[in-house]
C-alpha cells in the first residue's frame, strides 16, 4: 500500500512517500528549485519520491489540510471585518478562484503529467491532524498526548490529542484568530525580520536581551490563561484585516515603528526577542500541562511551526511535565506530507503500528536523494574540478578531522539530504567549535548572515554529557541545553553593550557553539544512525580531544540547503570554505580552477 | 522483493540530476524566449502598421528590436532584467484588474452582509477577552472511525 503525502500552496512544500507503513521518500520542494520555502505543486519532490519507490502507482494521496475548510476561514474572517480588510480578501481570493479551490482536479493534473496511473484516493486530514500524525505516527511512543502549535491551519491555530497504538484524536484546539504562531510572527516582522522564515534569528537574538517588555505582553497583548489557552488583543494586530502583522497602536506599545529590514539591531529589538521567547515559553509550559492533565499521558509528541522553537522545547523537557518529548524533526507545513501520508495509512486503512519506546521511524531524518559514487565522479571527470578520493572511510574521516583541526572549513555531503529545516551531517558545514574566532568567520565569510546568529554543535552521542546539561539524545538538534558549568569560562556572563565584542567573547572551551547565555542548540550524532559522520566525529577527537564540531545548514543566507553535489559545488565556490567533501571525493579549495560565477552566485538569493 | 529505500536510489538520483527545475534559467533558454518575442512583437507590429497604425507599429517594432539584442547579446542580464520588468508590469495591471473587480463584491455584498451578520451574532470571531472565562480551549466533537474515515476524503 503506497500513500503520497503532499503539502502545498502556502509555504515550504513538500512530498511523503510511504509504503506499508514505511518512509520510502520525503523531501521539500526548495531543494529541488533552488528557491527558498518554496510554495507551488512539489513536483519535483514527488517524481524524486516515486523513482525512489521504484514505481507510479499510489493507492492514495493525502493532501494536508482542508482547503474549503480555509477558504471558510478567510470568507468569514471579511464578514468579520468589513468594510476594513478589503486588501487581505483581494490578495486572498483570486488565489483561491485561480488555484486553491481546485486542489484535487490540480493534484490529479500533475500526478497525471508525472505518468501516476488511475485515479488513486484523494484524502483531506485537517492541517493540525497531518501536524499531529506527522508528530505521533513516525515516533517511538505505543501512547503519547500529542501537541501541535503553529500559525494556523483551517481554523485551529493549536490542538492537544492523544496517540494510542494506531489511533490518533484530537480533543480540544484553540481557533484563530488567537495563535501562539502568529503572535511569534508579529514580533518577527516587527523586529524587522521575514515572517515565516526570520523566526530562528528571532530566537537566536533573544538571549542578548532582557525581558523587559513580557508583562506588557502579558498585559497588554493578551489574556493568558493557566492551562496555556489565550486571546490576542487584535486591537494591536494588523494580521486580520491588513496585509501586515502588527499595526500603528502595536509600535505605539513598544516605543516606534517597526524595524527596517536589515536596519541596525539595537536594545529594544534584543529585548523585544527575549520577551515574546520568555511568553512563548511559559504558553508552551502551561499547554504542557493541560495537556498531560487531560490525557493522563506520560511522554509527549510535538509538531507545528511553534515546535521548531528550540529554546522552549528544552525548557519543556527540563520542566518535568513529561518524562519523554518526541518533537517532528520537520515540525513545520513541509512535516505535514508526512502527517498526512501517515493519517491517511493508520486513519482510513488501519494500517498496524509498533513502536519500541527507543527508536522512531524517521531514520534520522535522512529521507532525501543520495548520489552515487559513479554519480559524483562522473560530474567531477565531466568539469575537470580536482579532487581525492578515498575509498576507505577511516582514511577519509582522518583526512577531513586533520583539516578541521586545522581551522579549515569544511563542506559536507553525503547520503541522504535531510527532510527539514536541519542539515544533520548529511548536507552539512562543519568547523572547529575551539575556535573564538570561528563563529564570526563563518558568519559573515561563509554563511554571509548577521553576525550574532549562533552556531550549533554535532556531537558524538556517547559523549553529549560531557558538554552539555542533557540527559538524553537530541538527534534532531530539537532542543537547547546549557554548556556544562565547568567548561565555562567565569564571568563571561556578563553582558556588554557592544554585540560584536559580546558576540566574539570566548565563553566556554567550545566558544564557536556556545551562545551568549551558555545554551546550544545540540544534535547527538549515534553510531548507528549515521556512521560516517559519527566517523568523523571520532577522527576529529582523536585529533583534537573534542568529540565535537559546528554544524550549520549547507547554504549561504537565502539559499535553500544544497541537494545535489553540483549545488554543493556551487556553494562551496562562492564561499571562502576550504574544502568540500562529495562523499568520497574531497576538493580543496585553492586546487579549483576559477570560479567565475561567485558574484552571480552571491546575487541568486535574496537575502531572507 | 528489494528493500524499497535501497532499490530505487541510483534512479532515483538520476531523476534528479536530469530534473530541468533551477531558479536561474540557462542562457540558451532565455536567447529562445527573446527571439520568440521579438517575433510576436514583429507580428504585432506588421498588423499595426497594415491597419494604418505607423506610430504604435514602431513602437512595437522598437521593442522587439530591443528584446532581440538584449536576448541576443545579454540573455542573462539584461533580457532577464527586461523580462522581469515586464513580469512586474502584468503583476501591476493584473493587480488593478482584480482590485476593480473585486472592490463592488466586498463594498457592496460582503460589508452590508457582514455588518448584518454582526448584530445577529455579534462577536463571530471571538475577538474580545473574557476575564472570566476559565479556558479558551475548545472542546473538539468526537467522532466514532467511520465518520472519522469519511471525514478524511472530504476536502471539507
Amino acid at each position: 500500500m503506497r500513500i503520497l503525502g503532499i503539502s502545498c500552496w502556502y509555504h515550504d512544500a513538500a512530498a511523503c512517500l510511504i509504503e506499508d507503513g514505511r518512509i520510502v521518500a520525503a523531501a521539500q520542494e526548495e531543494r529541488f528549485t533552488r528557491i527558498k520555502h518554496d510554495e507551488a505543486f512539489p513536483v519535483n519532490a514527488v517524481r524524486y519520491c516515486l523513482a525512489e519507490a521504484g514505481t507510479k502507482e499510489l493507492d492514495a494521496v493525502a493532501f494536508y489540510d482542508k482547503p474549503i475548510l480555509k477558504l471558510h476561514r478567510i470568507l468569514e474572517t471579511s464578514l468579520a471585518t468589513a468594510p476594513r480588510g478589503f486588501g487581505v480578501f483581494a490578495r486572498a481570493l483570486p488565489l483561491w478562484l485561480k488555484d486553491k479551490l481546485w486542489i484535487e482536479p490540480e493534484i490529479r493534473a500533475g500526478l497525471a503529467k508525472l505518468g501516476v496511473p488511475g485515479t488513486p484516493r484523494m484524502c483531506f486530514p485537517e492541517h493540525h491532524f497531518s501536524h499531529a500524525a506527522s508528530a505521533f505516527f513516525p515516533s517511538p511512543f505505543a501512547e503519547a498526548a500529542v501537541l501541535t502549535l503553529d500559525g494556523v491551519g483551517e481554523w485551529a491555530t493549536a490542538s492537544i490529542g492523544v496517540g494510542e497504538g494506531n489511533q490518533l484524536r484530537l480533543i480540544e484546539e484553540q481557533r484563530f484568530p488567537h495563535s501562539l504562531g502568529l503572535l511569534y510572527s508579529a514580533f518577527t516582522y516587527f523586529t524587522g525580520f521575514k515572517v515565516n522564515s526570520g523566526e530562528y534569528k528571532l530566537m537566536g537574538l533573544a538571549p542578548y536581551g532582557e525581558g523587559k517588555y513580557t508583562k506588557v505582553i502579558l498585559d497588554r497583548l493578551m489574556d493568558l490563561k493557566e492551562d496555556g489557552s489565550f486571546r490576542l488583543d487584535l486591537d494591536y494586530f494588523g494580521y486580520l484585516d491588513d496585509v501586515v502583522m502588527t499595526n500603528a497602536r502595536f509600535a505605539e506599545l513598544f516605543g516606534g515603528p517597526a524595524r527596517k529590514a536589515e536596519g541596525r539591531i539595537t536594545k529594544r529589538e534584543m529585548d523585544l526577542a527575549k520577551s515574546i521567547q520568555e511568553v512563548t515559553e511559559e504558553t508552551v509550559l502551561r499547554t504542557a500541562r493541560h495537556a498531560r492533565k487531560i490525557t493522563g499521558k506520560k511522554v509527549a509528541c510535538m509538531a507545528g511551526g511553534v515546535a521548531l522553537n528550540c529554546v522552549a522545547n528544552g525548557h519543556l523537557l527540563r520542566a518535568g511535565i513529561f518524562e519523554d518529548l518526541w518533537i517532528q524533526p520537520a515540525a513545520g507545513d513541509a512535516g505535514g506530507a508526512v502527517g498526512a501520508a501517515y493519517a491517511v495509512w493508520h486513519g482510513l486503512f488501519d494500517g498496524a503500528r509498533t513502536a519500541d519506546g527507543k527508536h522512531d521511524r524517521m531514520q534520522g531524518a535522512y529521507l532525501g536523494p543520495e548520489f552515487s559514487d559513479a554519480q559524483v565522479q562522473s560530474l567531477l571527470d565531466a568539469r575537470g574540478w580536482p579532487y581525492q578520493r578515498f575509498d576507505d572511510d577511516a582514511a577519509w574521516a582522518e583526512h577531513l578531522g586533520n583539516a578541521l583541526a586545522q581551522q579549515k572549513v569544511v563542506g559536507l555531503l553525503q547520503g541522504r539530504m535531510e527532510l527539514g529545516p536541519r542539515s544533520l551531517g548529511n548536507r552539512s558545514i562543519l568547523g572547529d567549535p575551539r575556535s573564538s574566532s570561528m563563529q564570526s568567520v563563518m558568519n559573515l565569510k561563509i554563511k554571509q548572515r548577521e553576525s550574532f546568529r549562533p552556531f550549533a554543535p554535532s556531537v558524538l552521542e556517547e559523549k553529549c554529557a560531557d558538554y552539555f546539561e542533557l540527559d538524553r539524545a537530541s538527534p534532531y538538534m530539537l532542543l537547547v541545553a546549557d554548556v556544562k558549568k565547568e567548561r565555562r569560562v567565569a564571568g563571561s556572563e556578563e553582558r556588554s553593550g557592544d554585540l560584536l565584542e559580546w558576540v566574539n567573547r570566548v565563553r566556554s572551551d567550545v566558544p564557536a557553539i556556545t551562545h551568549v547565555d551558555h545554551s546550544a542548540r545540540i544534535q547527538t550524532v549515534s553510531k548507528t544512525t549515521n556512521p560516517r559522520y559519527h566517523a568523523l566525529l571520532s577522527a576529529f577527537e582523536a585529533e583534537t580531544g573534542c568529540g565535537m564540531l559546528i554544524n550549520t545548514s549547507f547554504n549561504v543566507r537565502g539559499e535553500p540547503i544544497v541537494c545535489t553535489p553540483e549545488d554543493a559545488y556551487r556553494c562551496f565556490m562562492g564561499t571562502e570554505m576550504d574544502v568540500l567533501s562529495l562523499g568520497p571525493f574531497v576538493l580543496r579549495a585553492e586546487a579549483q580552477p576559477g570560479f567565475a560565477d561567485r558574484a552571480s552566485f552571491k546575487r541568486t538569493f535574496a537575502a531572507d | 522483493m528489494s528493500d524499497p529505500v535501497v532499490r530505487g536510489k541510483e534512479a532515483a538520483a538520476a531523476e534528479v540530476l536530469a530534473a530541468p527545475a533551477r531558479v536561474a534559467p540557462a542562457a540558451s533558454r532565455l536567447r529562445q524566449s527573446g527571439v520568440l518575442r521579438a517575433l510576436v512583437a514583429y507580428g504585432f507590429a506588421g498588423l499595426l502598421f497594415t491597419f494604418e497604425h505607423p506610430i504604435a507599429s514602431a513602437v512595437a517594432g522598437s521593442l522587439g528590436t530591443l528584446t532581440l539584442v538584449l536576448a541576443l547579446v545579454s540573455p542573462t542580464g539584461g533580457y532577464l532584467r527586461l523580462q522581469r520588468a515586464v513580469e512586474k508590469l502584468g503583476e501591476l495591471v493584473g493587480g488593478l484588474l482584480t482590485w476593480l473587480l473585486l472592490a463592488p463584491v466586498f463594498y457592496l455584498f460582503l460589508a452590508p452582509f457582514g455588518r448584518l451578520a454582526r448584530r445577529g451574532k455579534g462577536d463571530r470571531l471571538g475577538r474580545r477577552f473574557d476575564r472570566a472565562a476559565g479556558s479558551y480551549w475548545s472542546v473538539r466533537p468526537e467522532r466514532d472511525a467511520e465518520s472519522t474515515k469519511a471525514a478524511l476524503e472530504r476536502p471539507y
